[in-house]
């Protein structure tokens, strides 16, 4: 299991492929890998973006990236798992989050990846600073509908 | 030891950064003995303590009634909006 808070730019796919070449204990063990990959847009809700500022909970917002990793590891019997998150000022079409999970099979894979990626979403200490292209300045106040 | 009360994102802005206070100001919040969340909330800010304002203690979650020690860590802030 791994966690990484980052203020740079990362490569999603590559990230996921360097990763699994570490998982040499679970190798031809894993028959499913689900990933979810979030990625910065220039527009949200019917506005213009052209920069967002992340900020985070140093401290709390690991404990409960790795609270969230370890209950759905238990629940779906994970082999692993990785999740990276962007913080700092965030470019449109730059990746902010990544979320894979490795299991023995595509139920568990499926499941946890989502429950992962929307116990994120409403629990972890993340907070959104959008910049319209006009230069006005908001915080995101809800995330959008997972389900 | 310094209590410390903690403001992110939007509230951050609003209220102002990172506060503390000595065991003398902590007891002083209430005439009760026992300090709450909503106690330290009110000391800082005529805001009203809504319900999507978020709550820690030490970096877990709490309630508006979770009772405060001396140098325990205290959090508020907006719903968050990661991912």
């Amino acid at each position: 299991m791994k966690i990484t808070i980052l203020d740079a730019q990362f490569d999603s796919w590559q990230s996921i492929a360097d990763y699994q070449k570490t998982l040499t204990k679970h190798t031809a063990k894993y028959g499913a890998t689900a990933v979810f990959v979030g990625t910065m847009r220039d527009l949200n809700e019917d506005q213009n973006i052209s920069d967002m500022f992340l900020e985070h909970y140093p401290g709390m917002t690991e404990r409960y990236l790795e609270k969230i990793l370890d209950e759905n590891t238990n629940k779906h019997q994970l082999m692993d798992s990785l999740i990276i998150h962007r913080v700092g000022h965030i470019k449109p079409d730059e990746t902010i989050v990544l979320v894979a999970v490795w299991s023995g099979h595509r139920k568990q894979a499926f499941e946890a990846c989502r429950e992962i990626m929307e116990e994120l979403k409403s629990k972890a200490p993340f907070w959104k600073k959008e910049t319209l292209k006009s230069g006005q300045e908001h915080w995101v106040e809800h995330n959008t509908k997972g389900y | 030891m310094p209590t410390t009360i903690r403001f992110f994102a939007s509230l951050r802005e609003e209220i102002g950064d990172n506060k503390t206070l000595d065991s003398s100001k902590l007891s002083a919040l209430s005439t009760n003995s026992i300090i709450t969340t909503a106690d330290i909330w009110n000391h800082f800010t005529d805001k009203e303590l809504t319900e999507n304002i978020l709550i820690s203690v030490n970096m877990e979650y709490v309630d508006t009634k979770h009772p405060i020690k001396e140098g325990d860590e205290i959090a508020f802030f907006p719903p968050v909006t990661g991912g």
